[in-house]
């Protein structure tokens, strides 16, 4: 580890200038810093999004030119009865899924923040259905909903429970994906241990000697600076789970009877399969619309629940 | 509060003690059976016959285990070669992950600048609308530049920022206290300086959260190599992973046995690099 | 520690492993004479490229002065064909699309019509393609209004596969060619065997989403069509009283009967093949299973029968094709030309029918593919197969599938005797509707 900065003979770093003050200097070294994200950013980002934003606004099949038609995409969709489907699967998937992932991922990143034997052990155990190659967890989840022939009934029935249909159930389909959803929750529960981790040792113990318990030293201590890990998943949990579509696509189609046709999913059929690019497209901003809305209300209100410990910028 | 009474043994502080830590190890591997049963399915798949993969009832232990499937798998495809392509991309990729992203993540977090919470949003904006619709544009730039069935595309997009690790990072560093920055600025170091000693020995778990996630997901991606790569020579793992569930039936047992060796190196790395997510880094300086 | 001089080194390294990712300039790649055609296909693997390699390999030698760059694609799970196509149509929206591409059946008609692809016939009769070497029906199946668009590649068809361990046990003799619909209506309702109220076995495996396998198959037998000949409407046509009939016929099985596994069943079992697990004692299927897992599994004892006749009183089936098709923006159309024009020779078509079956006779009979007893049944059909009601309409996918499977899925849950007619009666208007909309443009 690096050793602690402290009064030296020779300092590092170049004599300062006096010709800017300094913040405007720290300005400069802003936009220096994020230069790789920006160009980036304008070469791979600015001209393929503007793109498709025009393209919203056409009738494409991919094959041939796209053929300008104004606002009728959107108009499409507000009439569009699978489109508002798609809309409310997705949107019971997101306020279901993301809740429950965050809170069963910060349980058990306490959980394996405890000097308990075999942490490493475990938390190899919890992070590894993470890192299962999606094709593989499709096929598996498959058979463990499979509602004759799948392990999860087949437990139940074990316990005397008959089980209901999961997979091929209008009622259940969407419950079994969220389901899915939650067992690679791994990741999000690996950014709350590093974020965990990052609270200062000698904190924890000063809270101790003071007295306080271990609940009361959650609630006052870790929890609070643990809100910027908090405010990331959650914007980033709810960023990916609205875009979700592997599961919908591999193990049930959109079905049954689109009780599963998760938003992106419907995206892709109408661009590759229903050879309606531009309408795609459409759905595409309004979802982008959605998403970007939901995150600045966020943003905007975490002021008064998040707390950096370095202090706000 | 915690009451403690004049004898030494049983109090109810550490009665309430034992019973937590009982309780702990209770959820842990309740959870961890949960966590395992699946991938358990997994291995012993592995080890089956085709045919017998998906039988009900459900066998649990293959008897006789066909350890050949292993072999049969690997060299049913040349996944030697998938295997140095992932390793080269994965390495590259995180790389770029880390460098570019610590400097951005950085700006973000302490610098002030004109326009900073907009820029912020771009760049967040650009994780919201669905990859689908970026495809062709994207696919036609690269088209341009001639990168289609090489690498590139994959690679060195990383090197210009990924908002998913700016996010991160910025929020990690915003949670430092100032007070090392501070003494750091006292000494004459600029900005750069201070990313490199100050603050990048004290982000440890971070930049490891990084590259664990960039490691995972460039390992398991399949979309933009799918797109992007023509020739088999340049497929990546995962890519190989597709070929068994081709359009006459697929062979379960081999896309169970690769997945689960596919799994190995992500285990083997993530076992070693959290343990370098070290308890409480001693800062001295800091209050208290 | 982290100094400066190392920060610069990584960099350097990181750069370099960039550029060392960069695609070597193109001209090296080839001499100047040579010309290269690009073919695609979504056939993968060692296995799957195999007879492409062989193929090609032979076209080259015989054609000096062109490479073939052979593309592949290693498609996910399930989905196989829908990706590859993204793909496609990925390369030609952005302007690289392949000279020669593999189209399957479901998006012949497709490409073929927004101008994608070139008239074949006068390259054909220039290079001395034996067209009456192939089957006409199948042959047919690659023209469009007359134009010749397509090379069959290879072809199949639908058949009945049964077990016959499990029509031993019920005590039914064998399906033979002439079966009809109620005698294959008979047989399946011997065949489902019940535990309470759960299935343990189904009489029989109804292909539900999989259009073509299933209520295609079925309307057709009946004698009726889905589309009008021009694809603009289904009234008169789905709503005709043959087709209603036969639809009623085959969701019944569903609702009334139960002796099949219902479309949101089906895909719950995604990975298991009901067949080969024995949980099924019918299944209508083409030949692509038989060699593996069918014959390869040891406890499974099954057979091949000609699906069954319907009230039409002839004997239909359905085509499962994939043929080749030349771009019309392809640079190199005269090399491309050749390529297609040899892959229809027979000597291409006995190395290339790995899956599926060749379309040119002389190379089905060299192979001795009809004399095995399995594969017989599929060869013996090869006049009755009917066209293709995908090929009507400009985007059949889009217009007609995502109606279709609505009515079967809602009826195989919900449906009855009392609702089948209303609910085909919506599904013609829904449908009407699409084509409406699609053919104003």
């Amino acid at each position: 580890m690096a050793a602690p900065i402290s009064a030296s003979p020779n300092p590092v770093g170049r004599p300062r200038r006096r010709a800017r003050t300094l913040p405007q200097q720290r300005a400069r070294m802003f936009y220096i810093l994020i230069l790789p994200w920006f160009i980036g950013f304008v070469l791979l980002y600015v001209g393929p999004m503007l793109l498709s934003l025009a393209l919203s606004l056409t009738r494409w099949n991919l094959l041939n030119s796209p053929k300008f038609i104004g606002w009728q995409n959107y108009v499409d969709m507000a009439h569009d009865a699978r489109y508002w489907q798609s809309l409310k699967v997705t949107a019971i998937y997101v306020a279901g899924g993301v809740p429950l992932g965050l809170i069963l991922a910060l349980l058990l990143a306490l959980l394996l923040n405890q000097n308990v034997r075999g942490q490493s052990v475990f938390r190899t155990i919890f992070y590894l259905p993470s890192v299962v190659s999606g094709v593989a967890v499709s096929v598996l989840f498959l058979w463990i909903f499979n509602p004759e022939f799948g392990l999860l009934n087949n437990l139940l029935s074990y316990l005397g429970i008959s089980g209901p249909g999961w997979i091929a159930s209008v009622d259940w389909s969407l419950f079994s994906l969220i389901l899915t959803s939650l067992w690679g929750i791994g990741g999000t529960m690996l950014i709350f241990l590093a974020g965990l981790q990052g609270i200062p040792l000698e904190l924890q113990e000063a809270a101790s000697l003071d007295g306080a318990g271990a609940m009361q030293r959650f609630w006052s201590l870790t929890l609070p600076l643990l809100t910027p890990t908090i405010l990331f998943n959650l914007i980033l949990l709810i960023i990916f789970r609205f875009q979700d579509f592997t599961n919908a696509y591999v193990m049930t189609n959109g079905g049954p009877l689109d009780s599963t046709l998760f938003y992106v999913f419907y995206i892709w059929l109408n661009a590759f399969q229903f050879m309606s690019m531009g309408y795609a497209t459409a759905m595409a901003w309004v979802l982008f619309m959605i998403i970007l809305v939901l995150t600045v209300i966020i943003f905007t209100t975490s002021d008064r629940w998040v707390f950096y410990m370095g202090g706000d910028s | 509060m915690s009451s403690l009474y004049g004898r030494r043994g049983w109090n109810r502080y550490r009665v309430w003690r034992l019973v937590g830590r009982f309780l702990i190890y209770v959820v842990l591997i309740a959870g961890s059976l949960a966590m395992l049963a699946p991938v358990f399915w997994m291995v012993s798949s592995s080890l089956k016959a085709n045919f017998a993969v998906f039988q009900y009832p459900p066998q649990w232990i293959p008897s006789p285990p066909q350890w050949n499937n292993y072999p049969d798998a690997l060299n049913f495809l040349p996944f030697g070669v998938f295997f140095a392509n992932t390793m080269f991309i994965a390495i590259t990729t995180t790389i770029g992950a880390v460098a570019s992203n610590t400097l951005v993540g950085y700006a973000f977090a302490r610098l002030e600048a004109p326009g900073k919470r907009l820029l912020f949003y771009m760049a967040l904006s650009t994780l919201m609308l669905p990859y689908v619709v970026i495809l062709i544009p994207q696919y036609a730039i690269f088209n341009k530049l001639g990168w289609i069935n090489t690498f590139a595309p994959l690679i060195v997009p990383t090197f210009f920022g990924n908002p998913f690790f700016i996010f991160l990072l910025r929020q990690f560093f915003m949670g430092i206290p100032r007070e090392l920055e501070d003494a750091a600025a006292l000494d004459g170091a600029g900005v750069i300086t201070t990313i490199f000693r100050v603050i990048l020995p004290i982000s440890i778990p971070a930049i490891v959260t990084v590259i664990i996630f960039q490691i995972q997901f460039t390992w398991n991606d399949f979309l933009a190599p799918l797109v992007y790569l023509t020739h088999e020579q340049l497929f990546t793992v995962a890519l190989g992973l597709q070929y068994f569930l081709g359009q006459n039936g697929g062979y379960w047992n081999w896309l169970m046995a690769v997945s689960t060796l596919m799994i190995i190196p992500l285990m083997i790395i993530f076992f070693f690099a959290q343990r370098l997510f070290i308890r409480g880094i001693v800062m001295s300086g800091s209050k208290g | 520690m982290i100094t400066m001089k190392r920060l610069f080194s990584l960099g350097i390294l990181a750069i370099a492993l960039v550029l060392m990712s960069l695609p070597p300039h193109a001209a090296a790649h080839r001499a100047q004479a040579t010309v290269t055609i690009r073919v695609s296909t979504w056939d993968s693997g060692t296995g799957g490229l195999k007879p492409y390699q062989v193929g090609i390999a032979a076209f080259e030698q015989s054609h000096p002065g062109i490479k073939v760059d052979l593309e592949s694609i290693a498609p996910p799970v399930g989905q196989a064909l829908s990706w590859y196509i993204a793909r496609v149509l990925t390369e030609i929206a952005a302007g690289n699309g392949p000279d020669v591409m593999l189209v399957p059946d479901d998006q012949a008609r497709y490409f073929a019509h927004s101008g994608q692809l070139i008239d074949l016939a006068p390259a054909l009769k220039q290079y001395n393609v034996q067209i009456s070497d192939f089957y006409p029906n199948v042959w047919s199946l690659g023209n469009l209004s007359g134009t010749t668009y397509y090379v069959p590649k290879d072809w199949a068809d639908l058949s009945i596969q049964y077990n016959k361990t499990l029509f031993k046990k019920a005590g039914l003799p064998f399906p033979k060619a002439g079966w009809t619909w109620a005698d294959f209506l008979r047989d399946a309702q011997k065949l489902t065997v019940m535990n309470g109220s759960h299935p343990v076995q189904w009489g029989v495996q109804l292909q539900g989403d999989w259009l073509r396998a299933g209520f295609l198959y079925f309307v057709h037998s009946g004698g009726g069509q889905v589309l009008s000949p021009d694809g603009k409407t289904t009234t008169g046509y789905l709503t005709s009283k043959a087709s209603r009939n036969a639809i009623q016929f085959f969701l019944s099985m569903y609702y009334k009967y139960h002796v099949s596994p219902t479309p949101a069943e089906l895909s719950a079992f995604g990975s298991l093949n009901l067949f080969n697990a024995q949980k099924v004692a019918m299944v209508f299927d083409g030949p692509w299973r038989m060699a593996d897992p069918y014959e390869k599994n040891p406890s499974l004892d099954f057979g091949v029968a000609p699906v069954p006749i319907g009230p039409s009183g002839k004997q239909v089936t359905e085509p499962f094709w994939a043929g080749y098709g030349i771009s019309k923006s392809s640079k190199h159309i005269a090399a491309a030309e050749q390529f297609v024009a040899w892959s229809a020779s027979p000597a291409w078509a006995k190395i290339d029918a790995v899956f599926s079956m060749p379309a040119n006779k002389s190379a089905a009979v060299a192979i001795s593919m009809k004399q095995d007893p399995h594969l017989k049944v599929f060869f013996d059909q090869a006049n009755d197969v009917a066209p293709l009601e995908e090929m009507k309409t400009l985007n059949f996918d889009g217009d007609v599938t995502p109606a279709l499977q609505h009515l079967i899925e809602q009826a195989s849950l919900s449906g009855s005797d009392a609702t089948i007619q209303s609910l085909i009666t919506q599904t013609s208007a829904a449908i009407n509707a699409k084509l409406a909309a699609t053919y104003k443009q």
